[in-house]
């Protein structure tokens, strides 16, 4: 058949791992934390941070 | 990696970051499953994070995020949470080129501890002190007077050279220093962090040729932690241990695994004499032997000798007084059960450990001498007949209180009826004319009067005449 193989994705969203973030966030300063996708499968992630200043951005 | 807009797309990870705020991801190779990302937020207010991956959002999110403007003031580095007894510690406080009034104090179990605060830069300060005692360290950090967050903070304070081995390094190294272990026979080590201070023993053991490490076991049991392993090849080892992180002194120790001895069962054929080897008094040195001429091993090393108790160890002085006789001693401090493990080739010699009873030293307060004798028993007695004396031991508290009376040949049969009010009947059968020695004892001691000297009277052969034996056995009993 055309095409064949077909390939799955199987990707686990429960596995993605945020964070740890940091406790106070300052205005003006750089802020680090990190993301972690082992075992989480091979599908794109998307992070979104909205700001208090505007609804979401691009969705 | 650096967007002023949206959409940040490599193999995985995507982002979106609304309103221009500077951000950043690292280490962003296709590969890594792990991503840095870092952003500046420019306003005060509320943040929300939302995650997708695929089409599912990821359980969690929306995660929120308060941004504001207050700085804090933190304090960070090792000495804020570790620090080495007698060893300068330091942390850094971070005022956020604030201005305002810090204050640190830092207080041990029994004890306030000196600190100096200088100024590394405009926005840091350095504070270094030395805690004078293991354990816990509170350390209050106040700014403006109020307590910054997480203060006080609890350092743990902890002296690595203070962790001991059970029964001492001695008894684990030879005069080199070297640990000598039998391959595919579990060495044990026992360690007392008791005086450490507050933290965990770790060990690290790797052959020294291969740098593979030896899989190893730590139990601990309150205070007191066992290294368990074993060597599986011959060669040497490397042996780290490590208490809350920092190494015992003389790290590392040199491990040599060796064969097992050809001839086996040599340590079964020690052997150990003496009153010291079960049974010892307080302040009182005790002796015994340890005998190792049965082995064929001759002259092959010294037996490793190790007193232990439930308070302390007691050090045991070995001499060697002949070729395979060593004599060994020691004083007790404390009384107690104590056990005595003797090895011979690394394993313990045949019925070792042994146990030890320490008795408390006998206080020696006269009582025998405030026990009073007497009686006409305690000067005359008739052969074969029972002569007897009065004990009052009423004013010599309780006490042990024994009587011998011994002839030129035979023993006298010596009888004590307790009258149970501290008095007591001492019944003599003497077996023999002549002069006896009567002892009487009270806790060990001597009464007023002992050794008392006996005459007996009589020994009257076949021959002689009834009469006069009753003439005298009535002689005997007019005196009581």
């Amino acid at each position: 058949m055309q095409g064949s193989p077909f390939f799955t994705e199987v990707y686990d969203p429960s596995q993605v791992r945020i964070g740890p973030l940091p406790k106070d966030f300052i205005v003006g300063t750089e802020h680090t934390f990190e993301i972690h996708l082992d075992n989480a499968g091979n599908v794109p992630l998307e992070i979104k941070i909205s700001s208090p200043t505007g609804a979401n951005g691009e969705t | 990696m650096v967007r002023h807009d949206l959409n940040i797309y490599f193999s995985k990870l995507k982002i979106f970051f609304s309103f221009l705020v500077p951000l950043k991801v690292d280490d962003a190779s296709p590969k890594s499953t792990s991503k840095k990302v870092r952003f500046t937020p420019n306003d005060i207010g509320v943040y929300y994070l939302n995650a997708k991956f695929g089409s599912e959002p990821v359980p969690g999110t929306p995660i929120k995020m308060i941004v504001n403007d207050v700085r804090l003031v933190t304090a960070c580095g090792d000495g804020i949470h570790h620090a080495l007894h007698e060893k300068p510690a330091t942390f850094y406080i971070d005022t956020q080129e604030m201005q305002g009034d810090l204050k640190v104090r830092i207080e041990g179990p029994n004890s306030v501890i000196k600190n100096t605060l200088e100024r590394a830069n405009d926005d840091r300060f350095k504070v270094t002190y030395v805690p004078v005692e293991v354990g816990f360290v509170n350390i209050s950090i106040k700014w403006n007077g109020k307590d910054i967050a997480n203060s006080p903070f609890k350092a743990a304070v902890t002296n690595p050279e203070r962790v001991r081995i059970v029964g001492g390094w001695q008894s684990i190294l030879d005069s080199e220093d070297r640990m000598h272990l039998i391959i595919n026979e579990e060495k044990k080590v026992r360690f007392d962090t008791s005086h450490a201070g507050p933290g965990t023993l770790k060990a690290d053991i790797r052959g020294t040729a291969d740098g593979l490490r030896v899989p190893l076991r730590l139990d601990q049991q309150g205070a007191f932690s066992t290294l368990s392993f074993t060597a599986t090849r011959e060669g040497k080892y490397d042996i780290t241990i490590t208490y809350d992180g920092n190494p015992l002194p003389n790290m590392p120790i040199r491990g040599i695994a060796a064969s097992p001895n050809v001839i086996p069962n040599e340590h079964l054929k020690v052997e150990v004499h003496g009153r010291g080897s079960y049974e010892a008094k307080v302040n009182e040195e005790a002796e015994f032997t340890i005998d190792t001429s049965k082995t064929s091993a001759h002259g092959a090393g010294m037996p490793v000798v190790r007193l232990t108790g439930v308070q302390a160890d007691v050090e045991v002085r070995i001499r060697q007084i002949e070729a395979n006789i060593f004599l060994c001693s020691y004083i007790p401090t404390a009384p107690g059960a104590y056990l005595l493990s003797v090895t011979w080739a690394e394993r313990q010699i045949n019925g070792s450990p042994f146990k030890i009873n320490v008795l408390p030293t006998v206080h020696h307060d006269h009582s025998a001498s405030r026990v009073v004798c007497s009686g006409e028993g305690l000067r005359t007695g008739i052969l074969g007949k029972e002569i007897k004396c009065l004990i009052d031991a009423r004013a010599a508290g309780p006490g042990e209180l024994t009587a011998y009376c011994q002839g030129t040949n035979k023993t006298a049969f010596c009888r004590l009826f307790d009258h149970r009010d501290g008095t007591f009947t001492l019944f003599v059968k003497p077996q023999e004319g002549g002069k006896h020695n009567l002892i009487i004892k009270y806790n060990n001691e001597d009464v007023p009067g002992s050794p008392y000297t006996l005459k007996v009277n009589g020994a009257p052969d076949a021959s002689t005449s009834s009469i006069y034996f009753e003439k005298e056995k009535n002689s005997i009993f007019a005196f009581l």
